[in-house]
Order: structure tokens, then C-alpha cells, then sequence
């Protein structure tokens, strides 16, 4: 009995001491758009390495992609009184009520990957984004391009243009409408000639992206000359649904196709997923646009100790634009 | 408490027990299931309201989607290089002709001038407010929506709408434009949303923008916030939960719509709950009340179709104390045990009358073994006494005593003896006395003389025999006076109860207190006249208590000793 006690009072001791150990040590609440995002889920990965640098820790929450999960975790998360907040919306362009919740509540909102509008980071004092500028990465997708235009012609079937086909993320998504709008422009500009295939929709996802285009390869008369995705995932599904209609890889033994190959068929991504980097490696994916996730995390991590701490925010290693934005860039990314 | 249970009765205790575990029970079932169902139905009305909302949402959610969609295809269509102003213009007209919903197309170029609209003819009303086109202009991509309440772009247009603007890339001519596409969406669609999903009484919805702008409300004169509604919904800004309203309750939800600035707040009514609620705990509450009566009767009968037949059996058993009941039997119909109880109680009951009419025959047996004991006690020292006496006569030479004692002496204990019947005639028991006199006049020289004054009426009643005898005997020892001759009288007579004896002597007679102290050696046993004694316990043996047996005296005249006994009458059997 009494050792039953000692062993009790040994727990109870050490729980409290623990507790103890890291005196301030702030939970972060991190919320997640979606946890079932590739991009997202390396994101995930990289803030919480780069958050051992610092005094805190993350709590994270998954919204699974509804705007309504999400404000209720907000809300909850809001009562909890937690010393800051950072938030990857669903929907941008309704965060406004998340806003004014955590500005009532004196809690300091930092948002990142998806931008709120700049109206609504505005209307309060502790708002923050870090993210990437969305038409820069279709401005280094596009240089991808030229780089590749000097190294072949890409016109196969010589009629004067290239055949290209977009893909395109989930309509009204800022990345998919920003990079698709774009690209276009940028391709329609072009000192070479594109022909515009179509802007196919297939909403950010690998085997969607498959399917769209073994759809399209149905139609025999279907000739692809470039193919420029929203992200990385639609360019491996893009690819996939090459390799089963025989091209990309010499069917008889497997390999990969060079470059010169008539049937190699160029794709471009943007993000820089792992699988992505493997597949520019293998010779499958021409290029990506490196969605810099490791620097970003640094960078918001850095951006919540000084909140957190109150320090300087002008003292941060990226400048802020308006005073609540920061703009990581976004790096082309090719076999060497 | 102790006390009261253990006084109460048998099927009182049994209805205490079972209603007190019943209506435990039943509490305990009742509160169960009250509390189960009123959580599960918070829960369900909660889930219920939530998913309304949501359905709401999603519907509004779809239908901005489908304007966004619209938008987006006449946005390609505008974009078209080969278009001239009269392909804007048809192509306008037939979006806004094959979408009912939409009021009016407009498109302005950058400076918010008026370029094209579906219908030429329509009366443009100046705005003021350009505030949208700027947006569109500054989020190049994004669908703007602008709440415009009472208020619409052309003359004749009166439904209430919500501009939907984007900035478009217009080719007109070969000339490549900057402008912004304006949709006036007709809020009816969306009223129609809200009404057909959120029929309950009291419940309402709202459709509010940002800079608390109320574009919808279900509920009348809801418009600002003056609003409770509006001001709960300003207040909560996003979420779910009950709220009071106006001594109201409801389940509040407020919620983004995505991709639009809007928020929708559906308040349902939950008053409907708690009448539900109300309702539900009297219906349990019913039912369960019903089911304690219903159980408690039935229980009532059960017990008391248990209890009557013990009941029953325990007054007749308290009858039984009175000796005229003791030999009733008891019948009992109903539970098996209490009726083989009955009739082990009657079988005991025969037992005992058994055993009592034993116990009665040996009592009587008793009594006459100790009667005929008595009987024969008086007879020695007499006998001796006279047999002396006729020596004596003989002696004297006195013949005719002689005769006349042995002949009396025969008859005496010819009675005395009357074959051994302890009852005889009362003229038996005369006879008997006069033979007894007899002998002692002659035996006391004639010293006194008697005299029998009989009622004929008692010569048809019975007496146990040698009672008068040793009156007698007594009367002649204390009575005879030296002096004077005495009289000894012998009386009986009838009356409605007794047949009484009294034998008087005249004499010195005896004081009141010398009566009291015979009355009480009579009764102690201390007496040494062993004949009144001995007469007396024969009656009481025999007669029990109805007896009469008193003295009284006159001093110096006479003593008389009075015997009252019951009248029974000669039956023929006892002539001798």
C-alpha cells in the first residue's frame, strides 16, 4: 500500500515536474487545409523540423478540406486563448471572419501557403502571410520552357506550333487560377508559337490528371507536344497516363526515352515533391519549379518566435512587405 | 419504524414492499429513459440544425459556383478575336436569356463606363459607387460579390439582387480590352433556398456580407443591426451553439460560404424542444404513473388473495378462545398453502377435541372415584356407633328398639349402598335421612324429635345421595340441648332453579362470626367436621358451581344449614 502511494506521489511528481521542465513552452496550434496534400504534407514535415529550433511546439489540426471544419476548429481553437495561430485556409477569400475572431480574442494570426486578401491581412494589426508569389512561379514554369526551347524544337509533327495542354488545379483556387492565367499569357506572348490544346481541370490530383488524359488519347487524332501542370502531382499524372499509351519508355525494354526521342513528350510542374525530383531524375518529368518548403518554414518559424517574443520584426532574414507580407521565392529545378 | 413494520399487517407490508421496489424501479427507468431521450434528441435537433446549415451552405455554395462557371465561360466568350461589337452584344443577350436568375449582364471597360448589357434598350441608372469595379480591377482574379440592396443597374428592375463583377480580358474589333463583367444575380433564387429548407416555426435565416451588411433574412424587419439576430451573428461572428434570443431558444449556426464574402447564420428553434421535451416527460411520466397504479392493484389483488384466507384463518383462531367456537372447522378456498395450513389447523383442531373429551371422561372419572371415596368415608364410625347402641338396646332389654334400629339400619345402608348409583331419588335420600333419624332417636334416648316438611314437587328430582346425613348428624351433635327436648325439621322445596334442603335444629343457635368461620374452614380445608366438608366437596364435585350452601341462625332459637342444588330430574331407570 504504502509503496503503492510512494509510487503515485513519484508520478504525480514527475508529471508536475515535467510540466515544469520548459517553463513557457507555447503550443502552436497549426492548421491544415487538407492533410491528404502531397504539397502540404511536406510542408507539414518541414515546419515541424524547423520549429525544434525554436521554444515551441505544433499542434496540428487537419480541416480535410472544409471551410466549415476549419472554422469550427478555429473557433475551438480561439476559447483555448493560444498565444498565436498558424493557419492554411481552405478558402481565402472567406478567412475574413477568422480574422476579426483572433483579433477580438488578442491572438496573432499568421497564414501561409494560401493568401488571404491582402484587404482582409490588412484590417488587422496581427495579421501576417507567408507564402509564395503565385505568378512567379508560372513566370520560372514558362523560363523552364524556353530553357528547353533552345535545347529542342518540340515541334514533332512540324506544323509550325507547339500542341500544349494545360492542367489545371481546382477552379477558383488562387495557385490554379494565378499560374494557369499566367502561363497563358506568357505562352500566347511568346516570341514561338503555341497552340493552346485546352486548360484541362483536374484539380491538383495525380490520378485525375491520369485520367483526363488517357481520356484524351482515346481520340487517336490527339497530338501533345508539351504539357504545362498547376503542380506536381497533375505532371506524374500526366506522365502515368504517357507511359500507358506508350510513350515516355521504349515498351520493349522498359527504358526511359531520350530527350531527342520523338514519343518523349516535355512536362513541367511546379512544387518540387520528392517523387517529382525522383521522376526529373529518372529522365520522366522535363522540370519543376521548386516550391521552396524547407526556406518557407524557416522563414514562418523565425516570423513566430519574433511574435511570439515580441521582438523586431524588421530584424527578420526576409524583408515584409507592407508590413505583414513575406514573398519566398520560388527556384526552377532541372537535371543537370 | 421498527415498531410500525412490525405492527403493520401482512398484506399491508407486502403492498409497502412491492410499491416502494416498483415505484423505485420505475423512477429509476423513468429518469433513464427521460434523460437518454432528451440528450439523444438535443443531440439529434443539434446534428439536425447543423446539417441544415450545412445543406444551406452548400446549396448557396453551388449556386455562387454556378455563376462563377457562367462567368467564367462568357469571360472565354468575350475573349474570342474575332469578336465584333454585335457578337458582344448576342452573346450577352442569350447568357442573360438562358439564365432566368440573372437580372442583367453589363460589361464596363477599365475607367467603369458602360459598354455593352444583354438588353440595349434598358434605362442604365447612374452609380455612384464604383467601389466594385475597382476590386475586380485590383483582384484581377477573383469573382467580386457586392451586396446592393435596393438598388439595381436599370430603370424597371425591381427584384433585390447582389452584384457578381471580375475583371475580363474583351476583344472588340481586333482591339484588346481591360473591363469589368457585372452580373445582377436575383436574390429570389436564394430566398427560395433558405425558405424551402428551414420550415420550423420561429426559426429563421440570414444571409449577411461583410461590413454587416444583412442581404437576406427570412425574418421580418431584420434588416440591421437593431436586429437581435443580426447582433448575435455580429457578436458571434462564426460557429454553432444555443443561444437565447427574446426568450427564445435557439441552435445558432454561422458559417463562410466558400469563395464568397458571405456568411449564412440559420437559427433554429429549439422551443420545439422543449416541447418536445415537455411533452416526452408526460408521456413517460404517464405511463409509468399508470404502470405503478396498474401494478400496484394487481399486486393489491395478488397480496390480498394471499392475506383474506390468512386473514380468515386468524379470526376464526381468535374465535377459538371462546369455548363455543373451539370445535368450528374452517374452511378455506385459495392459495394451496394457506388451504393445507386450514386443514392442518382443522386436523389439529380434531386432535385437540380429542384429547379434551379424553381429558374430560378421565376428569369425570376422577370425580366419581372421589365421590364414591366420599361416599364410603361416612359410613364406619356410624355403623360401629350403632351397632353399640343395639347392644345396648339388647341389653336393656328393649326389643322393639331393637327392631325397629336393625330395620332402619338395613334400610340406611340399603340406600347408602343403592347399588353403587352415587345419584338417587330426593325421596331415596329422605328416607335415608328419617332411617338415619330413626336410629339416633332411639340411639340419643329420645332426646329430640323431627319432623319432615317435603314439597311433593321434589320427589320427581334426583340428588347425589348421603347429602342430608350428615346435616343431620351435625344438627343432632350441636343441637341437642340437655334441657329440653329439640326439634330437628327437615324441609325441602322447589323453585325455577334449585331444589333446596334445610335442616334446622332449635338450640343455642350459633353468632354470625362462628358462620363465617365455618363458611371459611368449609372452603380452606381446615375444618375438622369432616361431614360438612365432605358434603360440600361432593356438591362442588359433582354440581360444580351451581350450588347453595349456606347457614344462618337465630341465637337461642335455631340454626339451619341450606343446600340449593340443581334440578335434575328422575329418570325411570332409578326407581329401585
Amino acid at each position: 500500500m504504502k509503496r503503492k502511494l510512494m509510487l503515485l506521489l513519484m508520478f504525480t511528481l514527475s508529471g508536475i515536474l515535467s510540466a515544469c521542465q520548459t517553463p513557457g513552452d507555447a503550443v502552436i496550434p497549426l492548421m491544415i487545409y487538407d492533410q491528404d496534400d502531397l504539397f502540404m504534407q511536406t510542408f507539414e514535415a518541414s515546419l515541424l523540423e524547423a520549429s525544434q529550433a525554436y521554444g515551441y511546439t505544433f499542434d496540428v489540426y487537419d480541416a480535410n478540406g472544409s471551410q466549415l471544419i476549419q472554422n469550427n476548429q478555429f473557433k475551438d481553437i480561439v476559447a483555448e486563448n493560444p498565444p498565436l495561430i498558424l493557419i492554411n485556409p481552405v478558402d481565402r477569400v472567406g478567412v475574413y471572419p477568422l480574422i476579426e475572431l483572433a483579433e477580438q480574442a488578442g491572438i496573432p494570426l499568421v497564414f501561409f501557403n494560401r493568401e488571404p486578401l491582402r484587404e482582409d491581412i490588412l484590417s488587422s494589426p496581427d495579421t501576417y502571410y507567408v507564402g509564395s508569389e503565385a505568378s512567379q512561379s508560372a513566370r520560372i514554369q514558362y523560363e523552364l520552357i524556353e530553357m528547353l526551347l533552345e535545347e529542342l524544337a518540340l515541334d514533332v509533327n512540324q506544323d509550325g506550333s507547339i500542341q500544349t495542354l494545360i492542367l489545371k488545379g481546382q477552379p477558383g483556387h488562387q495557385d490554379a487560377e494565378i499560374r494557369t492565367d499566367v502561363i497563358q499569357t506568357l505562352l500566347m506572348s511568346s516570341e514561338h508559337a503555341f497552340d493552346l490544346l485546352d486548360v484541362e481541370v483536374a484539380y491538383f490530383d495525380r490520378q485525375e490528371a491520369t485520367g483526363r488524359l488517357l481520356q484524351r488519347f482515346t481520340d487517336e487524332t490527339f497530338h501533345v507536344e508539351l504539357i504545362v501542370s498547376n503542380n506536381d502531382a497533375m505532371a506524374l499524372g500526366a506522365i502515368d497516363a504517357l507511359v500507358q499509351s506508350g510513350l515516355m519508355v521504349n515498351p520493349e525494354t522498359g527504358d526511359v526515352l531520350d530527350r531527342s526521342a520523338e514519343n518523349w513528350v516535355p512536362v513541367v510542374g511546379i512544387d518540387g515533391l520528392d517523387v517529382a525530383i525522383d521522376s526529373i531524375d529518372r529522365g520522366l518529368l522535363y522540370g519543376t519549379v521548386f516550391h521552396n518548403t524547407d526556406l518557407m518554414s524557416d522563414v514562418i518559424t523565425e516570423l513566430i518566435e519574433a511574435l511570439l517574443t515580441e521582438a523586431d520584426l524588421n530584424g527578420l532574414s526576409q524583408p515584409l512587405m507592407d508590413g505583414r507580407v513575406i514573398y519566398i521565392d520560388y527556384e526552377a529545378y532541372l537535371d543537370d | 419504524m421498527k415498531k410500525i413494520t412490525r405492527e403493520l399487517g401482512f398484506n399491508w407490508k407486502l403492498n409497502v414492499v412491492f410499491f416502494l421496489i416498483i415505484s423505485g424501479a420505475l423512477i429509476a427507468a423513468f429518469l433513464a429513459s427521460y434523460f437518454t431521450s432528451t440528450t439523444r434528441f438535443e443531440g439529434f435537433s443539434e446534428n439536425n440544425a447543423i446539417s441544415i446549415n450545412q445543406q444551406i451552405a452548400l446549396n448557396f455554395e453551388s449556386y455562387f459556383e454556378e455563376n462563377r462557371v457562367l462567368m467564367g465561360l462568357l469571360e472565354e466568350a468575350l475573349d474570342e478575336p474575332s469578336n465584333t461589337p454585335s457578337d458582344i452584344q448576342a452573346v450577352l443577350t442569350s447568357y442573360q436569356f438562358s439564365n432566368p436568375n440573372i437580372q442583367s449582364i453589363t460589361l464596363f471597360d477599365a475607367a467603369g463606363a458602360i459598354q455593352y448589357n444583354d438588353t440595349p434598350t434598358k434605362l442604365f441608372r447612374n452609380r455612384s459607387d464604383r467601389t466594385f469595379i475597382d476590386q475586380s480591377l485590383t483582384n484581377p482574379l477573383l469573382y467580386i460579390t457586392t451586396p446592393q440592396p435596393g438598388f439595381s443597374f436599370y430603370y424597371g428592375d425591381t427584384d433585390d439582387t447582389l452584384l457578381m463583377s471580375k475583371a475580363v480580358t474583351y476583344v472588340d474589333a481586333g482591339e484588346t480590352f481591360e473591363g469589368v463583367l457585372a452580373f445582377e444575380i436575383k436574390l429570389s433564387a436564394l430566398e427560395a433556398i433558405l425558405e424551402n429548407v428551414y420550415p420550423e416555426r420561429g426559426g429563421h435565416s440570414l444571409l449577411i456580407g461583410p461590413n454587416e451588411t444583412v442581404i437576406l433574412s427570412t425574418l421580418s424587419n431584420c434588416e440591421d443591426a437593431t436586429c437581435p439576430s443580426v447582433q448575435l451573428v455580429l457578436d458571434q461572428v462564426i460557429g454553432s451553439g444555443f443561444e437565447s434570443l427574446e426568450d427564445r431558444q435557439y441552435y445558432v449556426s454561422i458559417q463562410t460560404i466558400p469563395q464568397t464574402r458571405f456568411r449564412l447564420a440559420t437559427f433554429m428553434n429549439m422551443d420545439v424542444l422543449q416541447t418536445t421535451n415537455r411533452t416526452l416527460f408526460l408521456v413517460i411520466f404517464f405511463i409509468f404513473l399508470s404502470a405503478l397504479v396498474v401494478g400496484s392493484v394487481t399486486f393489491n389483488l395478488v397480496s390480498k388473495a394471499i392475506t383474506r384466507p390468512l386473514t380468515k384463518l386468524q379470526n376464526h383462531m381468535k374465535n377459538v378462545n371462546h369455548r363455543d367456537h373451539l370445535y368450528e372447522e374452517v374452511s378455506i378456498q385459495g392459495q394451496r398453502e394457506i388451504v393445507e395450513l386450514s386443514h392442518e389447523y382443522n386436523r389439529m383442531i380434531r386432535e385437540i377435541r380429542t384429547l379434551l373429551k379424553n381429558l374430560e371422561k378421565e376428569e369425570d372419572e376422577k370425580r366419581k372415584t372421589e365421590l364414591i371415596a366420599l361416599q364410603t368415608q361416612i359410613n364406619p364410625h356410624f355403623l360401629y356407633n350403632t351397632l353399640d347402641s343395639i347392644v345396648g338396646l339388647s341389653e336393656q332389654n328393649k326389643p322393639q328398639d331393637v327392631i325397629d334400629m336393625v330395620v332402619s339400619l338395613s334400610r340406611f345402608f340399603r340406600i347408602s349402598i343403592s347399588k353403587g348409583q352415587a345419584i338417587i331419588p330426593i325421596q331415596k335420600e329422605l328416607e335415608h335421612a328419617e332411617n338415619y333419624l330413626k336410629i339416633q332417636k332411639i340411639r340419643y334416648a329420645y332426646q329430640f324429635d323431627y319432623h319432615f316438611d317435603v314439597d311433593a314437587a321434589v320427589h320427581q328430582y334426583t340428588t347425589i345421595k348421603l347429602i342430608l346425613q350428615p346435616l343431620i348428624e351435625n344438627a343432632i351433635y350441636h343441637g341437642i340441648d340437655q334441657d329440653e327436648k329439640s326439634l330437628i325439621t327437615i324441609a325441602a322445596q322447589v323453585d325455577d332453579e334449585f331444589v333446596h334442603f334445610y335442616v334446622t335444629n332449635t338450640g343455642y343457635g350459633i353468632t354470625q362470626s362462628q358462620i363465617e368461620t365455618i363458611y371459611l374452614n368449609i372452603h380452606e380445608d381446615r375444618y375438622e367436621s369432616v361431614g360438612l366438608k365432605n358434603v360440600y366437596q361432593r356438591l362442588k364435585l359433582y354440581y360444580q358451581t351451581q350450588i347453595i350452601f349456606e347457614f344462618y341462625s337465630e341465637l337461642d332459637v335455631s340454626t339451619t344449614v341450606h343446600i340449593g342444588i340443581p334440578k335434575q330430574k328422575v329418570e325411570a331407570s332409578d326407581e329401585t
